[in-house]
This record gives structure tokens, C-alpha cells and sequence, in this order.
């Protein structure tokens, strides 16, 4: 349900008052941001996404209801433009690879180097990064709840309300996406140190 | 034994990197640049096409409709090529039967 402050926004934002835009913009953009930029992992393709975020917000602010509170509306329009930009860059790599057959060198522009996340501690950097690498490997829907718990700091509840689903569903979620993060950073550091051994010959 | 302790430590370890994580934030004047797409939606024609058909189901569609194309002008080439030798031997076989009915009347003539 919608607080008073955020149904009061709204409501001037559907009678076409601009500053309201303005201030739903700096309220929410960092929380759009973050969710979307730890999905993609790419800090220019998330600039991009928190801006089509915004508008589809404008242009369909006259369809929400208010069933939902805003910050849960942002984050489903942000999840799902951020996994549909995903999609769009397979199709684009796949259409690469029919590039690089006939002999232009498409694929390297669409593999993106190591990410490294903005918020994450200098100490970590290494870890997280190795941790991102695995994030991509695990099924969509656990990677969400993952994400959403961890890099947004959400609760289950909050988590059941994005997602659209029970509490006991996304606590399953985030036990199965650890444990599948577990199998893919054992194969990631099992493979390292040969890796290493190999470029040091 | 040493390694696998190594191994779970550096698991246990990537797992908590995420612990104490800021918010990121995007590059200043996001509003700005909003807006500035609110004036002036960009519309790249050929940015879409190249999206629609890069699409897989419309990739298939597109291999199978020429696959088809290709097969049934294969067939309608091959039905024409063998109903044209039919009827070709079928004209020779008529013109065969004429050519010996004339010489058959021509005999006759002869003998009576």
C-alpha cells in the first residue's frame, strides 16, 4: 500500500505536475540504478536502462493504480527492462557469431570484461567480482532474489512482493541460489590454479 | 586436504564480499538526460528492423519459408520436366502410328 507522501506524488505526477517527476527521479534513482546495473553488469547499458525506466514510469503513470507501493513498481519495471536488455545482448552475440563466420570481427566488442560494482569495498573488489561471474551462471529467478537480498538489502517479504510470489518461495530461492553460487565458484577456484599454472609455462 | 580447506575459505570468502555494499549511483543529471529523451524520442528504423529479424523464432521462420520455397521449386520444375516428356513421347508414339498408317494406305494402294 502506498504511503501518503507517495500517493500524493503520484497523484500530481497523473495531473501532469512535472516537479513531481523531478522528485520520483531523485527519490528513487539510485535504488533503480543499483538493481538495475547488478543485473546487467555493465555500467553503461544500466545508465541507459534507469533512464527507459523513468520514462515508461511517465508514460504509464495514468495505468498505476496503487495496488503496490511505488519503490515495488520501480523495481519490477527495472527487473524486467534490465532482463530484457540481457535477452537483447544474447541475440546481438549470437548475431555477432554469424558475423565473425563471415570473417568480421564482431564477437569481442559484445564479451564485456570482468565487473567490477561501484559500491563494493576496495578489499573485496576480487571476491566480488569472482561472485558476479558466478551470478551470471545461476538460474534468472534465484539471481533476482539473490540480488535483491544482498546488493538491495531487501527482506523476504519485500523480495515476495517484487517477485510476486510467497514469502516461503523466495526463502527456497535464496537457499537454492547460494547453493548453485556454492557449485559454481568451487568450479571457478578448482579450475584457477591450473589456469594460472598454464600461463606460467 | 589443505586445498579443499583453501577452496571452501575462498568460497565462504567471495560469498561475504557483498556484505557492507553501497548503492551505486548513476552518472549526474540523469534528469536532465530524461528529459531530454522525453522531447525527443529517437526512433532508429533500421535499429529495429535489425532487432526484429535477429530475433531466433523470426531466424527460423525465415531459413524455413526459404527451405520451402526452395523445395517447391525443386518439384514444380521436376513435375514440369516429366510432364513435358511425357507428352513428348507420347506424340512420338502418335506420330510413329501415323507415319506407319500412311505407309500401310500406301502399300495398299500400291498392291490393288
Amino acid at each position: 500500500m502506498l504511503n501518503q507522501s507517495e500517493a500524493e506524488l503520484i497523484k500530481k505526477l497523473q495531473q501532469g505536475e512535472q516537479q513531481s517527476f523531478a522528485d520520483i527521479v531523485g527519490l528513487y534513482q539510485d535504488m533503480v540504478y543499483n538493481t538495475v546495473v547488478s543485473i546487467v553488469q555493465n555500467e553503461l547499458d544500466a545508465e541507459d536502462i534507469t533512464q527507459e525506466v523513468f520514462l515508461q514510469v511517465y508514460q504509464s503513470i495514468g495505468s498505476f493504480k496503487g495496488e503496490a507501493k511505488l519503490s515495488t513498481w520501480l523495481y519490477r519495471i527495472a527487473i524486467a527492462k534490465a532482463l530484457d536488455s540481457e535477452k537483447k545482448k544474447k541475440r546481438k552475440k549470437r548475431f555477432a557469431f554469424i558475423q565473425n563466420l563471415f570473417g568480421e570481427h564482431g564477437e569481442e566488442q559484445y564479451n564485456p570484461v570482468e565487473f567490477n560494482h561501484p559500491g563494493v569495498q576496495l578489499e573485496n573488489k576480487e571476491n566480488a567480482a569472482v561472485l558476479f561471474k558466478a551470478l551470471k551462471q545461476i538460474p534468472e529467478n534465484q539471481r533476482i532474489a539473490f540480488t535483491l537480498n544482498k546488493i538491495e538489502g531487501l527482506n523476504n517479504q519485500e523480495i515476495a512482493a517484487i517477485m510476486n510470489t510467497s514469502f516461503y518461495a523466495v526463502e527456497s530461492l535464496l537457499a537454492r541460489a547460494k547453493s548453485s553460487l556454492k557449485k559454481s565458484l568451487k568450479n571457478y577456484y578448482l579450475q584457477e590454479p591450473n589456469k594460472k599454472n598454464s600461463h606460467e609455462k | 586436504m589443505k586445498n579443499n580447506k583453501n577452496t571452501e575459505q575462498e568460497i565462504e570468502d567471495a560469498l561475504n564480499s557483498l556484505n557492507h555494499i553501497e548503492r551505486a549511483a548513476p552518472a549526474p543529471y540523469l534528469l536532465t538526460r530524461i528529459q531530454a529523451r522525453l522531447n525527443n524520442p529517437v526512433k532508429n528504423t533500421w535499429e529495429n528492423i535489425a532487432g526484429f529479424i535477429s530475433r531466433p523464432a523470426v531466424m527460423v521462420a525465415g531459413i524455413c519459408f526459404l527451405v520451402i520455397i526452395n523445395i517447391s521449386v525443386l518439384f514444380y520444375k521436376n513435375y514440369n520436366t516429366s510432364k513435358i516428356t511425357t507428352e513428348r513421347s507420347f506424340t512420338t508414339a502418335a506420330d510413329e502410328e501415323d507415319e506407319y498408317n500412311n505407309l500401310a494406305t500406301i502399300d495398299n494402294i500400291e498392291n490393288q
